[in-house]
């Protein structure tokens, strides 16, 4: 990637809960316009890594710098703000509500003052995403699971973000969706988005990410270009099941 | 400190307080006082139990105490009938009145009892006025004679103790309820109605046990009320009385053993000492109070012993064994049903939600000892299939006979102790309990022990117990989380919540397993184990339903699958037949031109070069 200046930067990260330390002392960037990907096995501490850059846990311990900004401890509606989105584990739509107001709520912290740009991004996502247009008046929860996923990430999209964060996009999906949603986070990325991206399936992760982190117990394992990993011994034993 | 231990502290250190309490000759009102506050503690404790465990809220509590003091001051006046069964008579008023109040309000949760119960808190006290010949109005009923039992007169200073041990009796029955596989049912009800009926639970029966049994300690309450006081009247039995109530609970701590004592201790001697303020008493009161649920928002005892929790806890990690270990699977499973026998015959299952056909004329036969793999795209209605077979939903039509027997109109409760179990797409775990209390109301249905075993904590209570637990740690060791144990079961990751899932499912021994994406949030490592476990599983003749979107496990596993699109089959057979019909490949596949998952037995990924 170069010497470009980082959008974030992670360094000693902890996150502990109750009695399980699940993140200790981890250490991430992401560039501007990057698309970055995180594996690792369950219990590594993907999520919980991914919640406290999005603010939803209080880290306890490290330094979280956003836009070479300290955003250690800020809350995630002020994240938001500054310009991180996150594409929560399990899309975490709101299922009573329709889907015209789950994009609107994306855009919560600007819609007050910026209505046309509102307009202009919903009017985007819904080209990204024909199928939501199909069902805007339509109550979240009788989505299927696969439209739930397209919301979600169409939702954080609509906070305009310079980094978007989504945890597990495969989750519960048919290869069918999982195929048609992928093309579309690789455009988003082209036009200057940066995407962290978890993905349990590493196959997916290895192929559509410039670089990739492997985490395990709670810290990084290895880190490296995608298509380096993606040969890697390491990576092939634990996380592609391939025999050599 | 282990809940038993606290259990026996509290009783010891309350005992020795009360003696010495005595021993310094307090006046006559002091001894009254502290009489009344235990009896009010009473009715907390018996509050709590519904509250912390069960996790529904009651505003009538007030209401359930007069009746207990009415119909046991109504029976020794006009009936001459003596102290005991007077009491006795007035528990049984009060729980019977809670058993009719909760059955209609328990099917749902949310604010539904607590509105019940403010109505019918608001009739009651407005039957107390208007009945004169009854309950003597306004004035109430008077010279009630003091208690007596076997020859001895209940005087102010033995009915102190009368109180005290009445006190310590409703807090043992909570407490072993509480810490019981009764108290866990509660628990797991309160979150996860879902999960609780899945399990065999009955969710409204378990809420209605624990509303009969606060409202029969309430109505204890009332009775040793009416006998020390000597006269009731409508006041007592106010709304505002109601809400003192759940305050003492909320203030003492939800859900802890000291809590609703130490509640009602404050509730009771605080406006004592307010009352020299006179006419800003209630002011002071109610800032005190807000003051107090400001800086400790657990309530007392809850704050304190959760900053005790912090103060020892250390940062520890805690690592998954290998799994599965099909050496620890209990003797209660192994075995069964012999392989290709029907276990579930399912007939032209059709659902409709209003205009939406979810599943349409769906038949599958399920053979024991196999795998049904069943794929589709997301929202053909493979989840809804498995509501329909697990007893969620009720079919629009067809037909469904599960062991022999047809399952039309029985709850999900009754097929899962029939043996039938499941687990959810998004994993629906006790999150506030422990790992291993999950795998315990899993087995909650082997439960032989009585209630009264259970409470008088009998010697059958006690083995009992140390065999399901022996048994749920078995299969915790089957999936490799032992070591998780008495971790909060919210904690763990999400990949290890659905092994989690799969264990307590287990617990029920089931001769049918439904299992709803398993492997998603799974790495591929972990799907490996996971098809180990599948097929120790099927290899004790259980028959499993797999619904999945990693196609290679389900072809792999299943010796059936089932293709579903818009609620219809469309496929059905053995999986490489399904897997090459060009409707499968266009309905669910897609073209595999960008990526293709990791596999044996197919193409790598773009990027990753060839094996």
């Amino acid at each position: 990637m170069g010497e470009q200046k980082s959008l974030l930067e992670v360094s000693d990260l902890r996150v502990s809960y109750g009695r399980i330390e699940a993140v200790r002392t981890l250490s991430l960037k992401v560039g501007a316009g990057e698309f970055v990907g995180v594996i690792g096995s369950n219990g590594a501490g993907k999520s919980s890594t991914m919640r406290a850059i999005a603010g939803s846990v209080p880290p306890s311990g490290g330094r979280i710098e956003f836009k070479g900004a300290d955003v250690t401890s800020l809350p995630s509606y002020e994240k938001v703000a500054r310009g991180i989105a996150m594409v929560p584990e399990g899309r975490m739509i709101f299922g009573n509500q329709t889907v015209r107001d789950n994009l609107l709520l994306g855009a919560y912290t600007r819609i007050g003052h910026d209505k046309a740009g509102v307009a202009e991004d919903m009017e985007r996502a819904l080209s990204l995403f024909p199928r939501l247009r199909e069902r805007l008046e339509q109550l979240g929860a009788s989505l299927s699971g696969g439209e739930q996923q397209m919301l979600a990430i169409a939702r954080g999209l609509l906070s305009r973000p310079k980094l978007l964060v989504i945890d597990e996009l495969s989750l519960g999906l048919a290869p069918k969706i999982i195929e048609q949603i992928f093309p579309i986070l690789i455009d988003l990325n082209r036009q200057g988005l940066a995407v962290l991206l978890v993905e349990q399936m590493a196959s997916y992760a290895l192929a559509v990410t410039q670089r990739t982190y492997v985490m395990e117990n709670g810290s990084i394992l290895l880190e490296g270009p995608s298509q380096e990993l993606a040969t890697d011994r390491r990576v092939l034993d634990a996380y592609l099941g391939r025999r050599h | 400190m282990k809940p038993h231990h606290q259990f026996w502290l509290i009783l010891i250190l309350g005992f020795a307080g009360l003696y010495l309490f005595r021993e310094l000759g307090p006046t006559n009102y002091a001894i009254g006082v502290l009489t009344r506050c235990m009896i009010l503690a009473i009715v907390a404790v018996g509050l709590n139990l519904l509250i912390g465990q069960a996790g529904l809220v009651s505003l009538g509590q007030a209401a359930l105490y007069g009746i207990g003091a009415y119909v046991a001051a109504w029976l020794t006046l006009r009936a001459d009938v003596p102290f005991l069964p007077a009491v006795v008579s007035g528990v049984v008023a009060a729980g019977l009145m809670g058993a009719a109040l909760a059955y209609p309000s328990v099917r749902v949760r949310g604010v539904y009892l607590a509105v019940i119960t403010i109505a019918f808190g608001l009739v009651f006290q407005n039957v107390l006025v208007e009945w004169v010949p009854v309950t003597g109005g306004t004035l109430g009923l008077t010279g009630i004679p003091r208690g007596e039992v076997f020859g001895v007169r209940l005087t102010r200073q033995i009915y102190f103790w009368v109180a005290a041990g009445s006190l310590a009796a409703s807090f043992n029955i909570v407490y072993a309820l509480t810490y019981s596989r009764y108290g866990r049912a509660m628990r797991a009800t309160a979150q996860s109605e879902n999960a609780a009926s899945a399990l065999g639970i009955d969710v409204a029966r378990t809420r209605m046990f624990a509303f009969v049994v606060s409202a029969s300690l309430a109505g204890l309450a009332g009775a040793l009320y009416t006998f020390l006081n000597l006269f009731v009247n409508y006041e007592t039995f106010t709304f505002f009385q109601s809400v003192s109530f759940l305050l003492m609970v909320i203030f003492g701590g939800i859900g802890t053993l000291l809590g609703p004592l130490v509640g009602a201790g404050i509730l009771t001697y605080v406006p004592e000492l307010f009352q020299d303020f006179r006419e800003w008493q209630v002011f002071f009161y109610g800032a005190m109070l807000a003051a107090v649920m400001f800086l400790m928002p657990r309530g007392i005892v809850g704050t304190i012993s959760k900053l005790a929790v912090w103060l020892t806890a250390r940062p520890q990690t805690r690592d998954a064994k290998p799994w599965p270990s099909p050496a620890a699977l209990p003797v209660t499973m192994v075995g069964g049903h012999v392989e290709g026998t029907v276990v579930a015959e399912i007939k032209r299952f059709t659902i409709r939600f209003g205009g939406l056909t979810a599943v349409n004329e769906a038949s599958m036969s399920i053979k024991a000892g196999t795998v049904h793999g069943l794929i589709g795209p997301n929202g053909a209605g493979k989840s809804s299939l498995l509501n329909l077979m697990s007893g969620f939903y009720q079919p629009t039509s067809g037909t469904m006979q599960f062991l022999g027997a047809p399952t039309a109109g029985i709850a999900s409760s009754h097929l899962a102790r029939r043996g039938l179990a499941r687990t959810f797409q998004n994993t629906e775990l006790f999150g506030d309990m422990t790992v291993l209390e999950n795998v315990l109301v899993g087995l909650h249905c082997q439960y032989k022990a009585t209630l009264a075993e259970t409470i008088l904590r009998l010697p059958r209570f006690f083995t009992e117990e140390r065999a399901m637990v022996g048994e749920a740690t078995q299969l915790l060791e089957l999936v490799g989380l032992t070591d998780y144990a008495d971790e909060l079961a919210r904690n763990l990751p999400f990949g290890h919540q659905r092994r989690l899932e799969i264990a307590r499912a287990l617990a029920l021994r089931p001769k049918l397993l439904l299992l709803d994406e398993p492997a998603a949030g799974l790495t591929h490592g972990e799907i490996e184990q996971l098809k180990e476990l599948v097929q120790t599983l099927t290899a004790q003749g259980i028959a499993v339903v797999l619904v999945e979107h990693h196609v290679d496990m389900v072809m792999s596993l299943s010796h059936e699958v089932t293709v579903l699109d818009y609620g219809q089959v469309i496929a059905s057979g053995e999986p490489a037949a399904v897997q090459y019909d060009p409707k499968v490949i266009e309905a669910y596949f897609g073209t595999g031109d960008l990526l293709v998952p990791a596999s044996e037995n197919e193409r790598p990924p773009v990027v990753a070069g060839s094996a």
